[in-house]
């Protein structure tokens, strides 16, 4: 082990990301210089409408991007660490390890040919070099962590027998299995039903808090931003428009998007209120503004070939 | 898997089995050549002729016959072969077993041979490995079952591999005659190594011809299969897990490509069992295979008669093995 971390270093911290989709001709830009810091212990929302990058960002932080995206600059410090171009074998070493994944649609994110048990117990067999029993009994700890009733059964069961809601509880207890420092939650309670949704959101920020580990926590509903972040990134386009206490932006937004995206977000203390679109004057300036990025930044494309 | 499934499957093989009698029937007094003629020498008299007519039932009217045809079926009575004179079933029972070990061996040659081709061309999706693959894939699949055993005949005879035998199922020189006709497992029970030795290596060319092309198939469809498994959240979850990518295809991805593959070529193994009245001829391999070209030959309609329903028998045989691993491999289908 290495010295203790001084405390105020981010576990995790994004600076000037870029990243481009390879296409046939051209590649087509994603993230336009994305920077985020998360704290020890913080949670950081990250929101912005579809096509905005944000999943792409917990992509990369990861290391699950699909094979076209080329990270093209920037890099991304875990723990201090740029992890952009570690080797495999060590990269592989951190994922599942160092940083775990809650995914958006838990009804698929399990394989359908294996036992519960079985999934839990082989991230930990793989990483904490567990054998067969001793995973089992950590596996079925998890089980009982996440508050599924029963956690001797589940464990003997297949997918397909479990419920979303029971589904995505057994994927946080998976995230949560070799307590890593960060966690990315990439819209982890979009494809639940309403009810769900609220037990699956404290359950996500009381393992958080048990465990202390780092969410980065990409939404695009900034109801949910408002009750588990402490901090919250705006992202449009792959650029960071704004980033700061969840309490501040919801508060006092400082960019028309912002303000934009809260006038678009229902509230469930005010029912009444009516809904806004986002104005197409400042969409359009928003493009205006990401074209302009990649002009300067790539003149001739040159930068992305 | 539940016994109610395969007795429902058992009694569906009844109808089956019930109709391809009703076509052998028909064949059979369709096609050219009065079996008496074949019975009977030439100078025999008009008498002895319709004496045997009636000894063989043959002058009653078509339905009558259909009738005491099926009464002898039901009685597992399949007649007399015309060219050997021995009871058919006791000709049949006796090699029968010859063509269900070449089909088992075959099938597993197949099997291993066509994952590991699907899997080689999965870890190395799109690098020269996989175009490797493909290719290999298609160039086997172009070359029939009966060309591959002609082919391995003229590379054994051309390069003078004397340690692989091309014709029998056993060498001269081992001394070793089976109770029941399945050599391969019947010397191992009885640790007869050099028996088991040889009639492996007997069966090695026969199998692998029967075997090239399904293989080709299997690799081929298991390969799709897999990719299409590789786009699937709980890859992209293992990813996240941390696991290597011959870890994920091997084992996240391969089992749930199985259950489509099996569905897509389960038919690709009946062919197999069909494959091998050529390829058992051509390598001299005593099975019914073999045994049915000779009938042919021989217009030995008692004999032909009772290897097509064996054909048949085993057809639904590979059918219901097909069907039970899929099953097994399923487990959404295990819980009903």
């Amino acid at each position: 082990m290495t010295a203790a971390p001084p405390p105020d270093r981010p576990t995790l911290s994004v600076r000037d990301l870029r990243l481009a989709i390879a296409g046939r001709r051209t590649p087509t830009p994603i993230l336009r210089g994305v920077s985020l810091d998360i704290a020890p212990g913080e949670v950081h929302g990250l929101v912005g409408e579809s096509g905005a990058g944000k999943t792409t960002i917990g992509k990369v932080i990861l290391g699950i991007q699909p094979s076209q995206a080329r990270i093209t600059g920037g890099s991304v410090l875990f723990d201090g660490r740029d992890i952009t171009h570690l080797p495999e074998r060590e990269r592989r070493g951190l994922m599942g390890r160092g940083m775990g994944l809650i995914p958006q649609d838990p009804m698929t994110s399990l394989n359908p040919a294996y036992r519960i048990g079985a999934q839990i117990a082989d991230v930990l067999r793989l990483h904490l070099g567990l054998d067969r029993s001793a995973a089992g009994s950590r596996a079925l700890e998890l089980l009982g962590d996440v508050h599924i009733r029963a956690p001797e059964r589940v464990l003997r069961q297949y997918p397909h027998e479990l419920s979303g809601g029971m589904r995505q509880r057994v994927l946080i207890a998976v995230a949560f299995a070799c307590r890593p420092k960060l966690i990315v939650a990439d819209e982890p309670t979009t494809a639940l039903d309403v009810t769900v949704q609220r037990q699956v959101l404290a359950l996500i920020k009381r393992m958080q808090a048990q465990e202390g580990a780092s969410i980065l926590f990409v939404t695009h509903d900034l109801g949910v931003v408002a009750k588990i972040c402490d901090r919250v990134t705006v992202l449009h386009g792959g650029r960071v428009l704004e980033t700061g206490d969840t309490r501040r932006i919801v508060e006092a937004p400082g960019h028309d998007y912002t303000r934009a995206l809260i006038a678009a977000t229902p509230r469930h203390d005010r029912p009444g209120d009516l809904l806004w679109p986002v104005p197409e004057a400042l969409m359009a300036r928003l493009d205006a503004e990401a074209l302009a990025y990649d002009a300067a930044r790539a003149p001739g494309g040159r930068e992305y070939g | 898997m539940s016994w109610s499934f395969l007795l429902r499957r058992l009694l569906l093989a009844i109808p089956t089995l019930f109709g391809v009698a009703v076509i052998v029937f028909v064949l059979l007094r369709v096609v050219p050549g009065d079996p008496i003629a074949m019975l009977i020498g030439p100078g025999a008299t008009e008498a002895g002729i319709a004496e045997l007519r009636r000894l063989y039932g043959l002058d009653e009217s078509i339905a009558l016959q259909f009738v005491y045809y099926l009464q002898d079926l039901a009685g597992g009575d399949f007649g007399t072969s015309i060219s050997m004179r021995q009871d058919v079933m006791e000709l049949v029972l006796g090699r029968l077993p010859v063509t269900i070990e070449l089909c088992l061996v075959a099938m597993s040659m197949a099997v291993l041979l066509g994952v590991a081709m699907a899997l080689a061309g999965s870890y190395w999706r799109g690098r020269t490995g996989e175009a490797a693959v493909d290719g290999a894939a298609g160039f086997i699949l172009a070359i029939p079952d009966f060309l591959w055993a002609l082919l391995f005949i003229l590379f054994v005879v051309v390069f003078a591999l004397d340690g692989l035998p091309i014709s029998g199922r056993i060498g001269h020189d081992v001394a070793f005659r089976g109770a029941t006709g399945f050599l391969l497992v019947e010397s191992l029970l009885r640790l007869r190594f050099d028996a088991f030795g040889s009639v492996l290596l007997h069966t090695v060319l026969p199998a692998a011809a029967l075997a090239l092309p399904l293989a080709a198939i299997l690799a081929r469809i298991l390969k799709a299969s897999i990719a299409e498994a590789m786009t699937q959240d709980y890859i992209l979850m293992a990813r996240a897990k941390g696991f290597s990518r011959a870890r994920i295809v091997c084992r996240e991805a391969l089992r749930n490509a199985l259950v489509p593959t099996v569905t897509l070529t389960g038919v690709q193994f009946t062919f197999l069992v069909g494959g091998t009245v050529l390829v058992e001829k051509i390598f001299s391999y005593p099975g019914i295979g073999n045994m049915a070209i000779d009938a042919v030959i021989n217009r030995d309609l008692p004999l032909i008669q009772g290897l097509v329903l064996t054909f048949a028998v085993l057809f639904i045989a590979v059918n219901l093995l097909v069907d039970m691993s899929y099953a097994l491999l399923n487990p959404r289908m295990r819980h009903g």
